[in-house]
């Protein structure tokens, strides 16, 4: 509860905040996710993202919320328990600038993640089809490589993307943002 | 391939956004969507979607806007059926061009259309004695036609509402869409 206190307290700093420089990023990538502790159900695909980031001017602090939506369709051909899976998921990250140069910014980033996962298994000839339907929540962190071209192209690069979930969910995504 | 093709879509369309940034607002937002994969009533299919907008101003009174628009449409209405449950996936991009036709104080209304272009992806689960299960994957095109309307409630904060948009596509494919955004 205490962390969650500083957690609300460190987003409010920022957003209240009335020097803060908002962009925002949109990109695609490939996305892997583990569904169960058996690895029966891992699935990968196209994973889309879409980031608002809130820096403050002249820190090195910044609050990215992030919308993360998986189509997951690999086993979606396979002979038997064919398999179709979406995840959605935000996240309010919060980040740190450890390398800025003038065209290259590093920055490790972590927070809280909530999501929902959703899935169709076909039916075979002795089971019968079933749904998914789950809420997921846990932790998100991963590294942004922030490449600046000049002051309106600049591209992220999100090559490792982790989130660690309840009931033994977790997934992973490289993704290519481009700042709009 | 097709994943590959999806990707640097929505790169180009990124791409082709960057130059814009002088006088453009995000709205993102979801709603309810319906959609006719083809001509069958069996294949009708609703649910919940995700969209993301772009308004980019190109004439000084700010009637005229290009709105290049992305769309993710998770269609879950026959996942719980019986007999041949399906899921459904649709992302959409459509570049559209909005005219301002009302404007009372903060209200708005916006007409908007222009070309679409739609990839479907779903699974028909079959089930254990008659049907087989069946990869549905495809693309669409066509003319997107709608409404919006804006409610400018600060500098910072609009809420638009589009209490009707549709795509009409070749093969059958319609898909309807009422939603919410907010200005980010």
């Amino acid at each position: 509860m205490k962390t969650f206190k500083i957690f609300l307290s460190i987003i409010s700093f920022f957003l209240l905040s009335h020097s803060l420089i908002a962009q925002t990023y949109i990109g695609a990538g490939f996305g892997y996710a583990s569904l169960s502790q058996s690895g029966n159900d891992d699935v990968n695909g196209l994973t889309i993202n879409l980031q608002r980031q809130f820096t403050l001017k002249a820190d090195r602090w910044s609050i990215t919320p992030s919308v993360q939506i998986s189509l997951l369709p690999s086993k979606i051909e396979a002979e038997a328990f064919a398999f179709y899976a979406t995840t959605v998921s935000i996240a309010p990250n919060i980040s740190y600038d450890i390398i800025r140069t003038k065209h290259f910014v590093l920055s490790p980033y972590a927070g809280p993640f909530a999501g929902w996962l959703r899935g169709l298994r076909s039916a075979d000839t002795i089971n019968e089809a079933a749904s998914l339907n789950e809420f997921t929540y846990g932790i998100e962190t991963g590294l942004s490589f922030l490449i600046i071209i000049n002051e309106n192209l600049q591209f992220k690069l999100l090559p490792l993307h982790l989130q660690f979930g309840n009931d033994d969910f977790s997934q992973g995504s490289i993704s290519l943002l481009i700042k709009l | 391939m097709m994943k590959l093709k999806i990707l640097l879509s929505f790169l180009l369309f990124g791409y082709l956004l960057s130059p814009f940034n002088g006088c453009s607002q995000m709205f993102i937002g979801g709603g309810y969507t319906e959609t006719y994969i083809n001509g069958s009533a069996f294949n009708d299919v609703k649910g919940l979607s995700i969209d993301l907008q772009k308004e980019i101003s190109i004439s000084e009174s700010n009637k005229w806007k290009i709105i290049p628009m992305a769309h993710i449409g998770f269609l879950t209405t026959r996942i719980e059926q019986e007999f041949s449950p399906a899921y459904t996936t649709t992302v959409s991009i459509t570049p559209a061009i909005s005219y301002r036709a009302l404007k009372f104080g903060f209200l708005e209304v916006d007409a908007f259309g222009g070309p679409f272009a739609s990839y479907i992806l779903g699974l028909e689960g079959g089930d254990s004695g008659i049907f087989e299960s069946n990869k549905r994957s495809f693309l669409r095109g066509g003319l997107a036609l709608g409404l919006s309307t804006t409610l400018k409630i600060t500098e910072k904060f609009d809420i638009k509402f589009v209490p009707y948009s549709i795509q009409f596509g070749n093969n059958g494919f319609r898909n309807g869409l009422m939603s919410l955004y907010f200005k980010i």
